[in-house]
């Protein structure tokens, strides 16, 4: 038998709630228990309690303290699947149950034209990804590499469409050949260099698919020129650059070159040229310290087939910096900030400012880009009315940051927000626990990030929205949806008509029903 | 240290310039394919090799022969176009392929002026695996459990375990440990969030995939909790190595708690203490990676609450991130090996890395004559590499032509002191600290000697050992010569020949152990050995570093004959090969 692992534990010993229940396997006919999955019961701020199911499917968390628990089961060869629970005191939930969805795997060898596997090839199964404001890009899911048959196992992958993409590794800095090694390029199931032109694979649930082969075709390797400078002051620089694929989730995938610090006869300083380089979508950094004071650059480049230059200018960023006012009733801000979401969803750092007991905020340190201004922790029923830099409106369009500070910005509050309530049911009208309940502006609105509002259904089915500008919404809800696809006008389109139209008038409530829908 | 497999037909065409060409494949016997990017070298058999022609195209004007090697194309095509007349060996190497270990695997080519050798096929077999299935104590396939295979090296100081490849399980618990060389390995299979951190820093695995917490303990292959208790997997030749199935164990959990014994703080503004952390590693790991195995500090106290039943290192870390954001981390205490069966508490000493001066030379007493004092050659570096089998751990200092060097920022641990670039007949005969053991020719670099002190820079203040490091060089070397033969009295040739010292008071150091391979006529000479009591033996495979291991010189008994190497010169040392199976059963 498995140990169980017990943590910190969250039990009280006056309290006599409790949730327990079982999982079993959604796709066998007599509701197979699954033994062996792992049930995670976790409460904001807490270690969490683990236990694993016996032979017969059942977990129990007894003696728990009345609050709200967020349950997660994983097991070996299934979607994972979570829950939200309101305990009362004294409480007893026992009819938990979770069907859980066999996982879909993927398959393949890659191998070289003459039909040789090759060994150490990273393959990713790579997916479209969404920026705040419903930009895309593409990000790694999951990735494994080839043995030295040159096959692939990745497995268990969550249902979805992928691109499937096979990346040899850099040769590492001064190896020395005398013929120049064979080099290819990133290659797209089944065969292209570009994800436009490749093959966008469907995971469904319980389905593997095998024999996702690739044959792999040299290509010769680009250059990558360019020139370092700081910003301030045009001076050019030597440091490291470090170039990784957009969207990669892990570094073993790097390129890194070095710009020249004094000046040989055919460079100047700050000068780079890095070779071996493969067509695809980078994202591009460097760091020069000068001072105490530590200088970035961070770009986005496309590399086609041609040699490519570059331009990077370091700079420490610059200062963000505005009011947060609030008409009508003042409430306490103490724990909201203004968050700075860079609009391209290549650009991992959010960028926080705490907002002082006067309304002033700053950012400082924000590097040049665009971006999309959010506010995180609000009270309820307040909601950002407008924000503006200067007279220029940063909530319908992005926040455009150079090196200078821009105009500053004027955050207005309103606290009239209404409320909806409601309930979210599956086509038997089941309560359905864990949806994703989406409410989007009317499409006048729909450029305003601000407008929309998230949560997901408790196990009861229920949900609730606080905080809403007063405006025409409509709702939607799906079983799974990823974080900002609804932001993406082409995608909330598909779904147009499934959305249910709700008015929001200022500090009201409303309820409302909404009906699960499948297929997404 | 090369090789080919086969050599299967050529044409010759004499009336054009001499040149070689062919293709290289791989694959089994009737399902042979192309393969690109070969490395074939052409290597001549009468000469000493000057530094290799790129792309085949060898120096005209030179009238002594060269090697030659070129890389076959992505059609696996290789073409010498101009190259001298003479005898070559040829070979091809490629990673994660075969290479052989003795010269009888590769083929002789006699090129005559003007003469072309077309159609070459040089056939290569892929490096073997070893694969297998991990099961958890319920007996079900487990997912992402990290396998290793180790190769048993052996080495003066005994057999070591040496970290050749790692590889996960996947959704069967099916594992390959492939690229292989042959030998003998030792197979472990970890689990827990613990060990799979590293991974999470090169692949991404499955959202779906359950969190390990607390694993099991460490299995080695077949079932042993302890690397003393493993059965070893032998890898003899090109074919997969299967079945190799690990069962884990229920385990028993223990705490470890970790106190760190910090040294008096550095000046202010100094690298210092600040950041200094622990890592528990599992036996084995690399050090490395110490980074990822990192335990959480709470309050000043490093723990890990449930830690399996296992060998583990323990090691302080200090992290630093230079000016242009690189994350390294520094050892900055001797890696500890604890053994966990009960709740355990370590303390570890801190200790700061610190400068290390030092110089080189001569021995005085008996110096040849005409040598009155040392002069270096340009371009000697002093190395030190460290001595225990925990890590890899290398620190290199150039040296001065008056024999003075200085080691930047040195790690505490024991290390072996090396000198590069000297004459072939100077060789290290004692090294150390003027406390230490000097015959070791081993610098343990402890520091908890009040032997050091903060010296003063430009910038900041070092920490600069006060006892210099002293290295010894000697040049009274003996040349040792002689003949092997086999039990028939035929002369054997390609024999290795081995001198393994027996003094106790030589330092077992592989660089004291000297090895040749007799010729066409049995003959062997061995140039520049150090006095001293030695066994000589010759083997008749050349594939073996057993020869490093003690016990397995001390089993060479009769076999072995004993030789005091004091004159300038020792000849007729006439040796009796020890057949491929007279040396497995001493192995055993």
């Amino acid at each position: 038998m498995m140990p169980l692992c017990l943590f910190v534990l969250l039990q009280s010993a006056v309290s006599g709630a409790g949730i327990s229940g079982s999982i079993i396997d959604a796709g066998s006919p007599f509701n197979q228990p699954l033994d062996f999955a792992r049930v995670e019961l976790s409460q904001d701020s807490r270690s969490s309690l683990v236990v694993r199911t016996g032979i017969d499917g059942k977990f129990l968390f007894p003696q728990l303290v009345p609050g709200r628990y967020r349950l997660s089961v994983k097991r070996e060869g299934f979607i994972r699947k979570s829950a939200t629970v309101v305990l009362a005191a004294n409480q007893r939930r026992n009819d938990l149950l979770f069907a859980l969805d066999a996982a879909p795997s993927i398959f393949g060898h890659v191998r070289d034209p003459h039909g040789v596997g090759m060994p150490n090839v990273l393959v990713e199964a790579v997916e479209v990804v969404y920026g705040p404001r419903g930009d895309r890009s593409l990000a790694t899911a999951q990735s494994a590499f080839t043995d030295d048959r040159g096959e692939y196992h990745l497995y268990w992958i969550d249902p979805g469409e992928y691109y499937i993409r096979a990346s040899t590794l850099p040769a590492p800095a001064g190896t020395t050949a005398s013929t120049p090694p064979l080099s290819f390029a990133p290659t797209y199931f089944p065969g292209s260099r570009d994800p436009r032109d490749a093959a966008l694979v469907r995971l469904e649930l319980g389905f593997n698919l095998s024999a996702f082969d690739f044959k792999m075709q040299p290509s010769t390797p680009i250059e990558l020129r360019g020139h370092v400078s700081i910003e301030a002051t045009g001076e050019g620089v030597g440091t490291t650059i470090t170039v990784v694929p957009a969207g990669a989730v892990a570094s073993i995938q790097k390129f890194t070159g070095m710009s020249v610090s004094n000046v040989p006869p055919s460079l100047a300083a700050g000068d780079f040229v890095m070779q071996g380089m493969q067509p695809g979508t980078y994202m591009v950094s460097a760091q020069y310290s000068v001072s105490q004071e530590t200088l970035t650059v961070r770009k986005k480049i496309t590399l086609g087939t041609s040699e490519r230059s570059l331009i990077l200018q370091l700079s420490a960023g610059t200062t963000v910096s505005g009011l947060v006012e609030q008409s009508g009733a003042v409430a306490n801000l103490g724990s909201a900030r203004v968050a700075l979401f860079p609009v391209d969803p290549d650009f991992p750092f959010p960028q926080y400012a705490a907002i002082g007991e006067n309304g002033q905020f700053a950012g400082q340190r924000v590097p040049p880009g665009d971006y999309s201004i959010q506010l995180l922790n609000l009270p309820d029923d307040i909601y950002v009315k407008s924000a503006r830099s200067g007279d220029v409106d940063i909530l319908s369009k992005p926040l455009r940051i150079d090196w200078s500070p821009p105009l500053p910005i004027t955050v207005d509050l309103a606290a009239d927000g209404g409320r909806i309530e409601g309930t979210v049911l599956d086509r038997s009208n089941h309560p359905f626990s864990d949806a994703v309940v989406v409410l989007a502006p009317d499409s006048s609105r729909r450029n305003s990030p601000e407008q929309f509002r998230v949560t997901r259904s408790e196990d009861d089915g229920r949900f609730s929205l606080r905080g809403i500008p007063p405006g025409v919404y409509k709702l939607f809800t799906w079983q799974n949806v990823k974080p900002n696809q609804y932001m993406d006008p082409a995608f909330l389109q598909r779904f147009e008509l499934t959305g249910l139209t709700v008015e929001v008038t200022a500090g009201n409530s409303g309820t409302a029903t909404i009906t699960f829908q499948p297929g997404n | 240290m090369t090789w080919i497999l086969a050599l299967l037909f050529w044409l010759a065409a004499p009336q054009t310039p001499a040149g070689v060409s062919g293709v290289t494949i791989t694959g089994r016997a009737g399902e042979e394919t192309l393969l690109s990017s070969v490395r074939v070298r052409l290597t001549p058999e009468f000469a000493i090799p000057a530094a290799p022609a790129a792309g085949g195209a060898g120096p005209a004007a030179r009238a002594t022969v060269v090697a030659y090697e070129v890389d076959s194309d992505a059609d696996g095509n290789f073409a010498f176009p101009s190259i001298a007349p003479g005898r070559y060996v040829i070979s091809a190497e490629k990673e994660g392929y075969f290479r052989g270990e003795t010269s009888t695997a590769s083929a002789h080519l006699n090129i005559a002026e003007r003469q072309t050798l077309d159609g070459i096929t040089l056939k290569l077999s892929a490096l073997p695996a070893i694969t297998g299935i991990v099961y958890g104590p319920g007996g079900r396939p487990l997912t992402a459990s990290t396998v290793r295979a180790y190769r048993v090296q052996f080495t003066p100081r005994g057999r070591q375990l040496s970290l050749s490849s790692t590889a996960l399980t996947n959704e069967r618990g099916e594992y390959r440990l492939f690229h292989l060389s042959t030998g003998s390995y030792v197979v472990t299979a970890s689990y827990g969030d613990r060990w799979l951190r590293p991974w999470t820093s090169t692949i991404r695995l499955s959202e779906n995939l359950p969190s390990q917490d607390d694993g099991y303990s460490t299995v080695y292959y077949t079932s042993s909790l302890t690397s003393a208790g493993a059965t070893v997997v032998p890898v003899v030749d090109e074919n997969d190595t299967s079945n190799i199935n690990i069962t884990f164990r229920d385990s028993r959990y223990f705490k470890l708690s970790i106190q760190l014994i910090t040294p008096p703080a550095p000046p202010p503004g100094c690298p210092g203490l600040e950041n200094v952390g622990v890592a528990v590693m599992p036996r084995g790991s690399d050090l490395g990676s110490a980074l990822d195995y990192r335990v959480e500090n709470h309050q000043g106290i490093f723990s890990v609450d449930r830690l399996p039943e296992g060998e583990y290192i323990v090691v302080a870390l200090r992290d630093s991130v230079d000016g242009q954001g690189k994350r390294s981390a520094t050892i900055v205490s001797d890696p500890q090996e604890i053994k966990i069966a009960k709740d355990t508490e370590v303390k570890i000493p801190v200790i700061l890395p610190f400068d290390v001066p030092g110089s080189i030379t001569l021995a005085s007493l008996g110096a040849r004559s005409g040598v009155p004092s040392l002069a270096l050659p340009r371009g000697v570096q002093l190395q030190l590499i460290r001595a225990d089998n925990l890590m890899n751990q290398i620190y290199l200092a150039n040296v001065d032509p008056g024999g003075n060097f200085y080691l930047k920022d040195v790690s505490p641990g024991t290390y072996d002191v090396l000198v590069h670039g000297l004459p072939p007949d100077v060789f290290i005969s004692d090294a150390g600290f003027s406390t230490s053991n000097r015959r070791l020719i081993q610098a343990t670099i402890d520091f908890t000697r009040p032997s050091r002190d903060w010296i003063g820079t430009e910038k900041c203040l070092n920490l600069t050992s006060r006892d210099p490091l002293r290295v010894t060089l000697s040049t009274m070397s003996v040349m040792v010569s002689g003949t092997v033969s086999g039990y028939d009295g035929r002369k054997a040739m390609n024999a290795l020949v081995v001198l393994a010292p027996t003094d106790p008071t030589v330092p077992a150091r592989k660089d004291r152990f000297f090895t040749t391979v007799s010729d066409s006529t049995g003959a062997f000479q061995l140039p520049n050995v150090p006095r001293g009591m030695y066994v000589a033996y010759a083997l008749e495979s050349a594939d073996s570093d057993i020869y490093f291991d003690s016990v397995f010189n001390s089993h060479i008994g009769p076999k072995g004959l004993p030789v005091n190497v004091v004159a300038s010169s020792l000849s007729n040392v006439n040796l009796t090969l020890i057949t491929v199976n007279e040396l497995k059963n001493i192995a055993r």
